[in-house]
């Protein structure tokens, strides 16, 4: 059973100040409205909760190219207003220096699929991690965005994933993460996605599978990936993915920062009997 | 092998189907990119798209055949104004303890706020009581029988109630035998149709009914002994191109209009009545507007009168539901009244006070002039976003629902374009464009009058139904 209606964080900032714009697309489970420079998914809810997610009682039927309005704190599209809850949806916290990678890798189990062209060897995992410890998060990112299939592309989902990991580790800062996404060739929805990860937020079942797995409940970990996996064509997978590359990064990280052990005479003598 | 060193090829050309966003992306990062505008009909919506395809399909013909002679009636034909008289004396099937409102039909209990107060303005106007909380009385026993004004060849604009003694406009289409009808025009300040229910406004519906009235049926005598009688569409025709969309702005027809009655009404003398009724229309600027809305509908009787058409011929609202009628069925569609959107309020108002969509005036939509004028007139402009291109924009949308341009109303501004009519059920449908029908505003509960302007939307359901109601060959053909 579904939470009641909520907002996410980007839909009550856009609310805040007058703007306008338009519905940019509208699919069987969601219409997509551009406001300003950013984006709203309004759906219904039966789907699950977000950052740019406005989920309402019953969605209006909107069409593309309906104007959208923000004033006085409401929404309207097409001339109708749009009933949105006042509930703001907020992520499960991570338990801090839990260790995540090893059980979200063994239970994600999936490979994305990214038209990287056909030269290439090893595994994805592999060329993102050499990435990420040759140029960081911008290298990573860049390499992928835009690439593979899906309304957001994979290469943008595996993307927002690693984005997300860096965020919640604060590897690097919110400005040179939303840099990053900014320059990104991709289009305006999977652009917003992309911004709402580099600030440390995702779809709720992502939150949940992070939570989880920090907490080593595996039954909860298994639902969480089932619902991710009912999320667009390979979107949710490809967002853990990227999570999961991002989450074993953040771990060499933190362990290269560790002082090094002091060698003691005793061992040295040992290596080198 | 790194992620940046797997290359795609370096040079693309993309054709793009359907969500224009996929197409702006490509086009930001440098890369050429055809757009085609494409989307499954209606909302991908199975069973309305079943009906298009029958609708496009095996009955187009029959359907184009009756269009064509529709289209010939509303755009050819010539109304002339031919009288000004008590609505019992000519308006069909009027009773005699009867008001006449817009939109489809309704019963008392759901009128909205504005209807009702104007309905207790001329139920004491009428004399049938002596205040408004009498005449409330009557109206909620059902003493005083309510009818579409529609459904009696009469259009009103607004939250009008037009009684047996309220002065009507009567506009004679004498190529196709139809006779349309609208009220005299209230004009501003504290009147009925505003949704004011105060003295001053029952005083407007008396003065209109024993001194306008007579006056203006001498002022048509004489112009009719000058010139013959006034011919409505083409003197519309000439405010088109003066900047009117002649629905939400009259002002230079009704100029025009007035400088042709102008001996006539010098002729009237100075005595009291007379000056009163001068001012009177000094300060009308929407004085034409229901001498249009009476031609229009005479028009759309004219297209009625064809079978098996999928024109829309009716489209109406009385502030609670709006309905529409297709072809030559009498069946009004019906669904809940849109709110007016894109909107300008007067210091102090809201949306959050506005009345939902009421008016008959969206008949002057179905003709090409309103919203579908909205390219020439930089008055309407202001509505539609301010700018002369957004105004196009609405012109543009209504030519992709409506299956010919007007050749009399014309747009300077677009090389004389004519304005689009002759609205098509089936692509209504098709795009989800939906008909703009510029509008006044109400105050929703006050009685404190217009509170501003701004465009309604039409909603989609109705038509929905008429669409599907072409398959019924009882209800249309």
């Amino acid at each position: 059973m579904r939470p009641p209606p909520d907002i996410g964080r980007a839909v009550k900032e856009i609310v805040a100040k007058d703007g306008q714009g338009e519905v940019i697309a509208v699919f069987s489970r969601a219409s997509y409205v551009g406001i300003d420079a950013t984006i709203v998914a309004l759906l219904s809810t039966s789907e699950a909760s977000g950052p740019l997610h406005a989920r309402v009682q019953n969605p209006p039927k909107v069409r593309l190219g309906d104007r959208a309005v923000v004033a006085g704190g409401r929404l309207y599209i097409g001339g109708g207003l749009v009933d949105l809850p006042s509930l703001c949806w907020e992520p499960e916290p991570l338990p801090s220096g839990a260790p995540i990678a090893g059980i979200l890798g063994d239970l994600l189990m999936h490979e994305p699929v990214l038209d990287l062209g056909s030269a290439g060897g090893g595994s994805l995992a592999t060329s993102l991690e050499r990435a990420l410890d040759r140029g960081g998060i911008g290298e990573a990112c860049q390499g992928i965005f835009g690439r593979g299939a899906g309304l957001t592309p994979s290469g943008d989902d595996v993307a927002a994933g690693l984005l997300l990991a860096d965020a919640l580790h604060g590897l690097s800062d919110d400005a040179t993460r939303l840099a990053i996404v900014a320059d990104a060739p991709t289009h305006a929805i999977s652009r917003a996605f992309l911004a709402e990860a580099a600030r440390g937020q995702s779809i709720e079942p992502m939150h949940r599978l992070l939570a989880a797995c920090a907490l080593r409940d595996l039954p909860a970990a298994n639902s969480a990936r089932t619902e991710l996996a009912a999320i667009g064509h390979t979107s949710g997978l490809d967002l853990a993915y990227g999570a999961l590359v991002g989450f074993r990064h953040a771990a060499d990280v933190a362990a290269a920062a560790r002082p090094a052990r002091l060698m003691t005479s005793r061992a040295l003598a040992q290596i080198t009997a | 092998m790194s992620v940046a060193q797997r290359e795609l090829p370096t040079e693309a050309n993309i054709i793009n189907l359907g969500l224009p966003l996929f197409a702006e992306a490509v086009r930001e990062q440098g890369a050429t990119v055809t757009h085609v505008d494409w989307g499954v009909p209606s909302g991908s919506e199975p069973e309305v798209v079943a009906a298009l395809t029958r609708a496009y399909g095996v009955r187009s013909v029959a359907f184009d055949v009756a269009n064509a002679e529709v289209i010939v009636r509303l755009d050819k034909a010539s109304p002339m104004l031919t009288a000004v008289a008590p609505a019992g004396e000519v308006i069909p099937r009027l009773g005699d303890r009867m008001l006449l409102h817009a939109g489809p039909p309704i019963e008392y209990g759901s009128v909205c706020d504005p209807l009702r107060r104007s309905m207790r303005a001329a139920v004491v106007a009428e004399g049938w009581a002596l205040d408004v909380e009498s005449a409330e009385s009557l109206l909620a026993s059902g003493t005083v029988l309510l009818g579409a004004a529609n459904d009696h060849d009469t259009v009103v604009p607004m939250a009008t109630a037009l009684g047996p003694t309220t002065p009507v406009w009567v506009a004679d289409n004498h190529e196709a035998g139809t006779r349309g009808f609208a009220p005299v025009n209230q004009g501003p300040g504290e009147v009925p149709w505003f949704g004011r229910e105060t003295p001053a406004a029952v005083a407007r519906l008396i003065f209109l009914r024993d001194v306008a009235q007579p006056r203006l049926a001498k002022i048509l005598e004489g112009l009719a002994e000058s010139k013959g009688p006034l011919d409505i569409m083409s003197m519309a025709a000439q405010g088109v191109q003066m900047g009117d969309d002649v629905h939400m702005r009259t002002q230079a027809t009704t100029n025009l209009l007035v400088r042709e009655m102008l001996p006539f009404i010098a002729a009237l003398g100075d005595d009291a009545g007379s000056l009163e009724f001068a001012d009177y229309l000094s300060k009308n600027h929407l004085f034409y507007l229901t001498i249009a809305m009476a031609a229009a509908k005479s028009l759309t009787l004219s297209a009625q009168q064809v079978p098996g058409s999928t024109v829309v011929t009716t489209m109406a609202r009385n502030g609670t539901t709006f309905g529409v009628k297709i072809g030559a069925s009498q069946v009004w569609h019906i669904t809940d009244a849109p709110p007016v959107a894109d909107a300008l309020y007067y210091a102090g108002f809201s949306d959050r006070d506005a009345a939902l969509d009421i008016g008959d005036s969206a008949v002057l939509e179905l003709v090409g002039l309103g919203g579908a004028a909205a390219a020439g007139s930089p008055a309407v402009a202001a509505f539609l976003g301010g700018s002369m291109a957004d105004a196009a924009r609405a012109t543009d949308e209504m030519t992709r629902v409506c299956l010919a341009d007007s050749t009399r109303f014309k747009i300077p501004v677009q090389g004389f374009r004519g304005t689009p009519f002759a609205v098509d059920v089936r692509k209504v449908v098709e795009t989800g464009i939906r008909p703009k029908v510029t509008t006044g505003i109400l105050h929703r509960s006050s009685g404190g009058g217009q509170i501003g302007a701004g465009v309604a939307t039409a909603p989609i359901e109705g038509f929905r139904a008429g669409l599907f109601a072409l398959d019924d060959d009882g209800a249309v053909m």
